[in-house]
């Protein structure tokens, strides 16, 4: 897996003593600046819209987890909050929206029917069942509609989510796992026909018998 | 008017309607040849004066092979409701537009095309309202078979 | 010589086009997925076509497919701010088709969480109109106040939102014991809620400057499109449902019903302010006037006898109507609602021409368009 430049200056920096610790406070940085200050993208589609407005206003306060500045372009948004159900006909539209937000976004579903449909899910043929079928979720929201607290409980926990984040180290630790992963696949295969062989050999003998008697 | 009268109105004027005075609001029912002319007598009529679309629907009725095309209408200067029914072969589903009437039928009309298939003759702008313009099928029909309907069966 | 100065020598000199312009279906003041595509020469609209169907949820179909008492939650998900009304608008078809007395109390109740719900649908309506104008700290305002009515809701019925409190016979729980004192606390705050937006908002010159004249509406063409509630008022017509087709105990309320006279925006902004001081006079009433008893009927099966119904109901956006085709089963063979932003939107196109790109804006928010609602 090739690694940018900048990977490669991490790799550097990684490999100095007491590198490591500085890369993880970067990234902790990095992370707790994202966390801290969303830019939700003004994605209101039904009536957990208003649930969501009522997350944003004075008695809920959204502002509190700095997450109070909803950005109407999808170009200065970070984080697209899907509330409400996404229709047939709206989800080309979501798509063109996520794929307009620069890195890195996220996407919380909010309320039922943004996470597998709601209650229309049944006898419809226009409602997209979730909308983790046009576009990758990272917070689901139960709901109908959540309540501002649920919402904001939400909001919480895609702070925690990208805390856990290593945006500097992860593609290092991601080729890391990859190689490993490609490791432990070659010995499993390797033992996988060593063993194969040896299990050949053994029934056929027993089988022919009953045969014979049938 | 009291509902007998406007009734009573309707059937002299087009003795083939076929009215019901039903408990809730009075009904007729006009083939499809004198639609246009009664709907054009019920909004320039001054004794009729139904100027107000309160609702505009069909309703697939697939075993008599006709959609109903219904016409909830009010009027503001007399204060009466009338019901016009129309029914719509269903093999080809055709009815004249109400649209210069009741500027609120045009959309009505247009969700009719959207979900049944009925064409509306002489409408300024029928096209799909609330499915995407290439949606193959008219849902609210009966037979409308479709793989994105989970769940109970048709 | 700077730009400024200069002026075109001909018409010749300066090259003008038309151009189409696409806003929404994501977009802050479209209140909702509504995509508007708009012709526009400079800065005025020549044309304006909206697309609707982006929140279409087949739930006329899915009428077909439930029995009656199950329909009920999906009237919420469409006009979600007037959630109550729409809810009373079905369950009111029903019972009008199989006969059904509803207790008084149950009445009573009724009549109460509907304007209580066109207090908060107003209030959120305020709000929204005047961010959509700039204004963006009346929005604060109007959910301060829809706070209130929204937490009475959900101590009788446990939803902020979307009730689902109505039934086939009555509502379904009693009120609380603190809900009287509560409301009677609700139409203080709010008499002086609409005091303070009067004073805030109505003499704003910007927005005055902003509503006055703008996106005029004669009455012929209102009750044409089959325009309602403020949007019909607003153009001079005097036609509340609750007074000119009464249902339920509103026959028993003296309230008045404020009507605009010009038919633009500044005068269905005055509407609908002044429906909310009449909601807060029907509430007085109501609370003096309820009796005890029981909240439901006893409906033992809902079975709406074959033929077919109609039923109206003033929302807070309008004219609501249910039409129903019934077998004499437990389904609905065929349900249609008939919305009130559906008609109050159809009017947009015409009244839009010939003002500013802004305007539209400001038309939209006049008309009070709940998206769902339209395209169910």
């Amino acid at each position: 897996m090739a690694l940018s430049p900048i990977q490669h200056a991490a790799g550097v920096v990684a490999a100095a003593p007491g590198g490591q610790f500085v890369l993880l406070n970067v990234e902790a940085l990095f992370n707790w600046s994202r966390a801290n200050s969303l830019f939700p993208l003004t994605f209101g589609l039904s009536c957990c819209a208003i649930e969501f407005m009522a997350a944003g206003m004075s008695r809920h306060d959204m502002a509190r987890f700095g997450a109070e500045v909803a950005r109407a372009t999808p170009r200065q948004a970070d984080l697209m909050i899907v509330a409400g159900t996404v229709t047939e006909k709206m989800a080309p539209v979501v798509r063109t929206l996520y794929d307009q937000m620069p890195d890195p976004k996220y996407v919380i579903s909010m309320g039922a029917c943004a996470t597998a449909g709601g209650p229309f899910y049944f006898d419809n043929y226009s409602v997209l069942k979730g909308v983790d079928q046009v576009i990758p979720v990272d917070v689901y929201v139960p709901g109908c509609p959540p309540r501002p607290e649920a919402l904001i409980y939400g909001i919480l926990k895609l702070q925690q989510k990208i805390m856990r984040e290593h945006p500097i180290l992860g593609a290092r630790i991601a080729a890391q796992a990859a190689r490993e992963a490609a490791q432990a696949s070659m010995e499993a295969g390797r033992t996988a026909k060593e063993g194969g062989q040896a299990e050949a050999a053994g029934p056929a003998p027993i089988h022919a018998a009953p045969e014979g008697h049938a | 008017m009291e509902r007998q009268g406007l009734l009573d109105a309707v059937v002299a004027a087009f003795p083939e309607a076929a009215v019901d005075n039903a408990p809730q609001l009075p009904e007729a029912k006009i083939p499809l040849g004198s639609f246009r002319a009664l709907m054009v007598r019920l909004h320039s009529d001054p004794a009729l004066a139904l100027d107000y679309p309160m609702c505009m629907t069909a309703v697939d009725w697939p075993e008599r092979g006709a959609i109903t095309c219904v016409y909830h209408l009010y009027s503001f200067a007399h204060g009466h409701k009338l019901v016009v029914k129309c029914d719509a072969d269903r093999a080809d589903a055709r009815m004249p537009t109400v649209s210069d009437l009741w500027r609120g039928c045009e959309w009505f009309e247009r969700e009719v095309f959207d979900l049944f298939g009925v064409v509306f003759d002489g409408h300024p702008d029928l096209r799909r309202i609330m499915l995407t313009d290439d949606w193959v099928g008219f849902p609210l029909r009966k037979d409308y078979r479709d793989s994105r309907i989970a769940g109970k069966t048709y | 010589m700077s730009l400024l100065n200069q002026t075109p020598q001909s018409k010749d000199a300066l090259k003008t086009e038309e151009y189409w312009i696409n806003m929404g279906p994501q977009h802050p003041s479209t209140h909702g997925v509504l995509r508007l595509v708009m012709r526009l020469d400079g800065e005025t609209v020549l044309e304006v076509v909206p697309h609707l169907g982006y929140i279409h949820r087949s739930m006329e179909r899915m009428c077909e497919w439930d029995v009656y008492p199950q329909l009920i939650h999906l009237t919420d998900r469409m006009d979600y701010l007037s959630a109550m009304m729409t809810n009373w608008a079905y369950v009111q078809a029903v019972e009008q088709s199989m006969g059904v007395v509803v207790p008084e109390r149950a009445e009573y109740i009724r009549v109460m969480v509907a304007e209580l719900n066109r207090l908060s649908s107003h209030a959120m309506w305020f709000g929204a109109y005047c961010m959509d104008l700039g204004a963006a700290s009346a929005f604060f305002y109007g959910f301060r106040e829809r706070e209130l009515v929204v937490d009475l809701f959900e101590t009788i019925c446990g939803q902020r939102l979307t009730y689902n409190y109505m039934r086939i016979g009555g509502v379904s729980k009693d009120l609380t014991d603190d809900f009287v004192p509560r409301v009677r606390e609700i139409c203080e705050t709010f008499k002086r809620a609409v005091d303070e937006y009067d004073a805030l908002v109505t003499g704003n010159v910007i927005f005055e400057q902003r509503t006055k004249g703008i996106g005029v509406l004669s009455a012929e063409k209102a009750v044409s499109y089959g325009c309602g509630g403020p949007v019909l008022r607003g153009s001079g017509v005097k036609h509340d449902l609750r007074k000119d087709d009464p249902y339920s105990v509103y026959p028993r309320f003296q309230f008045d019903v404020p009507v605009g006279t010009k038919g633009d925006c500044y005068d269905r902004y005055k509407v609908r302010l002044e429906e909310m001081r009449q909601s807060v006079r029907i509430l007085e009433q109501a609370i003096q006037q309820i009796p005890g008893g029981p909240v439901i009927a006893d409906v033992k099966a809902v079975r709406p006898p074959k033929g077919e119904y109609y039923a109206r109901l003033e929302t807070a956006r309008g004219d609501m109507g249910v039409y129903f085709v019934s077998q004499g089963g437990t389904k609905p063979y065929r349900m249609k609602f008939r919305s009130a932003c559906f008609s109050n939107l159809s009017c947009m196109p015409e009244i839009s021409v010939g003002w500013k790109l802004a305007d539209v804006v400001s038309i939209l928010g006049s008309l009070d368009v709940v998206i769902p609602d339209i395209d169910r």
